[in-house]
């Protein structure tokens, strides 16, 4: 991260605040609970992981946290802030979102798009200045997306693509990144390879990451700390030794799990027994 | 996951009837209305000759109200097999182009081979009529049949065709004016014959419908479906789809545009319980006649106490066109498969785009110093300044337009990631039209200087509409465009209505909507040329934004763009470019459509690129198809709006071509 970003990200959210602090969030679509009365605390510095079956709430929480949805009651804090107190582009400055499926790119190529991700720092109106190109570049070299810049985005496959919205998230400058299921489409090899980026940038940047993964042991892997989510309530929250356990696992999923220690590493690995 | 789509992207109907109360109350209105209908027939034959009434009575009067009965029956059952088929809740003949596209046939062949009109009316129309829905689909296959997409397309080939019918009624004079009244669905018969057609045909098509009904239920689902079932899809729905053509066009044959019937009865139907696609084949036709016969026996008693003509079909057209506003935003809405765009990008966009200058400068010249029969280059200075004052306003006001018109388009088909987006779609024009209409009938004779401030009020109401819906939506883009065709409907069925009383507003009416630049005063270009000058610079100021948006609502607002505000001032200058461009141009053009298109082709890729190269294109367009309008048919002038037309349906079609990757 650039000096001057970090001056500039400096000047909202307060210091040693909770990256997230969620008290008594709910949310529902047309009678039906999504999530219920939620009390959560994220730190910075760390990657999330938000597990859980299927229609457990996972997107509609990264929703809230993305302020791509507003709940329908409680409260949530970012960087010791209400979220909603920041401006928008303020807001786009700090936190980074990346949908389930990214939308089309209207032929865009590669470095167009992540110069996208310099939106909310020059804005409508201003030009392009040295800063961003410097952040464009850098974004594009730690994701190795610097050789197809000027390819289209459709053109390329699955990994690659993800690969180019990442580095528009890294363009954007800001130290919060909220991925939904950014590995879903992707073969072993590159969801391997989009994690790793992931972890790299929260050890080597200084990132803070939430992530919603479907695979618990990817998620075990990667995150520092993991969150279960089941029918809107937060069922296990922990570090990933402490997760992937055959009864929790059981209580998250409802089948019967089984775990076993990786050869080598002795990581644990989940399987359904 | 925990997406929350399955309860927003689903169709949200309401409560259904159940089927026994919904077929009393059906019931219970069709003998209401006989009783209308015999009221309305008894006071018509007042007052006539006794041997007389008794003709009138056995050979105008039942057979009309037996027409409307046979023919709200075809439509219905048409509708329900459009809908049923292409899997689209707002399929119907008129909002597929199917109407539109065999009056143009109809219109042509009685202007070019009237014996043919004698003969074969029914297979001129159907002609027409199914190579109009033809392209439609063939436009919308780009798209995997999004039902949004499909009605857009719909309505830009009823658009072009109805822009080719009125320069035809135009071309042809008064005699042809009756063809446009005509248009407008006239129900009165002469006799027994079209009935004993109609009864025919819909016998054939009940059993087909029949025949059909088992295949339609597994198409659906979805065609993958549907094949690993055992149907083949293809041939099913070429069926289905030439039997509601043929219903659809032959009841046009007879009767001209009867608007929105099939698009009811299918919908109304529906919520009346007919769920199966069997009872819905059976449902929709009945409905449909119902439907159609009490509008005829409203409009029956409305012409005999008011003793005025009034289009039948016109007035299903303001009946449904609420229904389609209520029913555009709960159409499913398919994954799309992005159109195919170009990947073309030039090296160097600012040589390009100082070229284009260049040739936009040199049409001018060449517009301004051709002689009058476009055979040679004016040389004689006098003859130069005596045609100066006639043509420079023109030539301004419709390079002003054309800019005017290119810029909208960019705006629209950028944010709403539609490439068919264009200002004609949104309904811009055909408010001013309606506003137009309006004036005329209250002042037939108005001049200029009215008529502009009616356009311009019809456009801002226009526009306004749109909002209200378009923010009662939140805006979306998709939810903005079927806004902008529920109003173009409307204000359509508005003007044709006017069009249908006949006199001297009828066809001033009609030569604005051929788009004539004619008339063009050296104030109004000067007017233009200002609005351009104003209006240009702010759209490329928002050059980024378009980049964003284009992007989608989810990815703008993590960017820090909210699409809510930056769409809606987006929307507004486009719907302010359009209202402002129409005035010189009319409502018909497609340089709109066309311009951003070709810009795009050409290579110009980023948002500002494409703005700037997509208004020269737009203004070299527009002075070229002016000047061919003015020296092709010397001395006459034709409307310039045939001219792009008659470039915009090619271009269409050159656009369907290209496969998508």
């Amino acid at each position: 991260m650039t000096a001057t970003e970090t001056a500039e990200n400096a000047g909202s959210g307060v210091q040693g605040a909770p990256l997230f602090q969620l008290e008594g969030v709910g949310f529902e679509i047309s009678g039906r609970t999504i999530l219920d009365d939620l009390d959560l605390m994220l730190e910075p510095g760390r990657v999330h992981g938000l597990i859980g079956p299927n229609g457990s709430g996972k997107s509609t929480l990264v929703k809230l946290l993305a302020r791509q949805a507003h709940p329908r009651s409680g409260h949530i804090g970012f960087s010791g802030r209400p979220i909603d107190a920041y401006r928008e582009r303020e807001f786009a400055r700090q936190l980074a979102y990346l949908p389930q499926t990214p939308p089309p790119t209207d032929g865009m190529t590669s470095r167009e798009l992540v110069a996208l991700g310099r939106y909310p720092h020059h804005g409508p109106l201003g030009r392009l200045g040295a800063n961003d190109e410097v952040a464009i570049e850098e974004a594009m070299v730690r994701t190795g997306t610097g050789e197809f810049a000027r390819r289209p985005v459709e053109t390329l496959s699955g990994g690659e693509r993800q690969r180019v919205w990442l580095a528009m998230m890294i363009a954007q400058g800001a130290r919060c990144l909220v991925l939904d299921e950014p590995t879903s489409a992707l073969d072993v090899a590159h969801q391997a390879e989009m994690l790793e980026l992931v972890r790299r940038l929260c050890d080597d940047h200084d990132h803070s990451v939430v992530i919603v993964l479907h695979d618990i042991n990817m998620a075990a892997r990667t995150c520092d700390r993991l969150i279960a989510l089941e029918g809107g309530k937060i069922v296990a929250d922990g570090p990933p030794a402490e997760i992937v356990e055959p009864q929790m696992l059981e209580r998250i999923y409802g089948v019967r799990m089984g775990v076993f220690s990786q050869p080598g590493t002795g990581a644990p690995i989940g399987y359904v027994a | 996951m925990s997406r929350p789509k399955s309860d927003t992207a689903s169709p949200r109907l309401p409560v259904r009837l159940p089927g026994a109360v919904a077929a009393g109350l059906w019931l219970l209105l069709l003998l209401t209305c006989l009783a209308v209908f015999a009221l309305a027939a008894r006071h018509s034959l007042e007052g006539l000759a006794p041997g007389f009434a008794g003709n009138y009575l056995a050979y105008g009067l039942l057979p009309r109200g037996g027409f409307a009965l046979l023919g709200g029956a075809a439509l219905g059952l048409a509708g329900a097999l459009l809908q049923r088929t292409l899997r689209n809740p707002a399929a119907d003949a008129s909002t597929l182009g199917v109407g539109a596209g065999a009056q143009l046939a109809l219109g042509a062949a009685t202007l070019f081979a009237p014996t043919l009109i004698a003969e074969a009316r029914s297979v001129v129309a159907f002609i027409g009529g199914g190579s109009a829905l033809l392209l439609v689909l063939v436009l919308a296959r780009n798209r995997n049949y999004d039902p949004v997409t499909m009605i857009l397309c719909g309505l830009v080939v009823s658009l072009v065709c109805g822009a080719l019918s009125a320069t035809l009624i135009l071309a042809g004079g008064d005699y042809m004016l009756s063809l446009y009244l005509w248009g407008g669905g006239a129900l009165a018969q002469t006799g027994w014959r079209n009935d004993a057609v109609l009864i025919g045909l819909l016998v054939a098509a009940g059993l087909a419908a029949f025949l059909l009904r088992r295949p339609l239920a597994l198409l659906g689902l979805s065609d993958e479906t549907a094949k690993s079932l055992g149907v083949s899809t293809a041939a099913i729905r070429l069926a289905a789809v030439l039997v509601a053509t043929i219903l659809a066009t032959t009841v046009t044959a007879f009767a001209g545009i009867i608007g929105f019937v099939g698009l009811m009865a299918a919908n109304l139907a529906r919520l009346s319980g007919a769920r199966t696609p069997g009872t819905l084949l059976l449902a929709a036709p009945l409905v449909g006649a119902v439907l159609l016969f009490a509008t005829d026996a409203v409009v029956l008693a409305i012409e005999a106490v008011a003793g005025t003509t009034v289009a039948t079909g016109a007035v299903t057209a303001l009946v449904g066109g609420p229904l389609l506003l209520w029913l555009l935003p709960r159409l499913p809405q398919r994954a799309t498969v992005p159109m195919a765009v170009s990947f073309r990008r030039l090296a160097q966009p600012r040589a390009m785009l100082l070229w284009l200058a260049v040739l936009t400068f040199v049409a001018a010249l060449v517009s301004l110093l051709l002689m009058p029969d476009g055979a040679g280059v004016l040389t004689d200075p006098a003859a130069i300044a005596a045609l100066m004052p006639l043509r420079w306003p023109r030539l301004l006001a419709g390079a002003s337009a054309g800019a005017m018109l290119a810029v909208a388009g960019v705006v629209l088909q950028r944010f709403t990631a539609n490439p068919i987006a264009s200002p004609e779609v949104l309904g811009i024009s055909s408010g001013a039209g309606l506003g137009l209409a309006v004036l005329l009938v209250a002042v037939p004779f108005a001049g200029t200087g009215a008529m502009l401030l009616a356009t311009g009020a019809g456009s801002l109401a226009a526009l306004a509409a749109i909002l209200v819906f378009a923010r009662a939506a939140r805006l979306g883009p998709e939810r903005l465009l079927l806004g902008g065709i529920a109003v173009a409907s409307l204000a359509g069925a508005g003007v044709t209505l006017v069009m249908a009383r006949g006199g001297p507003e009828a066809s001033r009416l009609l030569d604005w909507m051929s788009g004539s630049t004619l008339r063009v005063t050296s104030s109004l270009a000067l007017a233009e040329a200002a609005l351009a000058v104003l209006l240009l610079p702010l759209a490329v100021l928002a050059h980024r934004w378009l980049a964003v948006l284009s992007l989608g609502g989810v990815t703008s607002r993590s960017l820090g763009l909210s699409p809510t505000r930056a769409g809606g001032l987006l929307v507004t200058l486009a719907a302010i470019l359009t209202a402002a461009a129409t005035l010189a141009v009319g409502p018909l053009s497609f340089v709109g459509l066309m311009a951003p298109h070709l810009a795009r082709s050409i290579g110009f890729a980023r948002p500002k690129e494409q703005l700037f190269g997509a208004a020269l294109l737009g203004a070299a367009i527009m002075i070229a198809t002016d000047t061919a309008a003015r020296s092709l048919a010397f001395p006459y002038q034709l409307p310039t709006g045939l001219f792009a037309a008659l470039v915009g349906g090619p271009y269409l079609v050159a656009m369907l071509l290209r496969k998508p990757r």
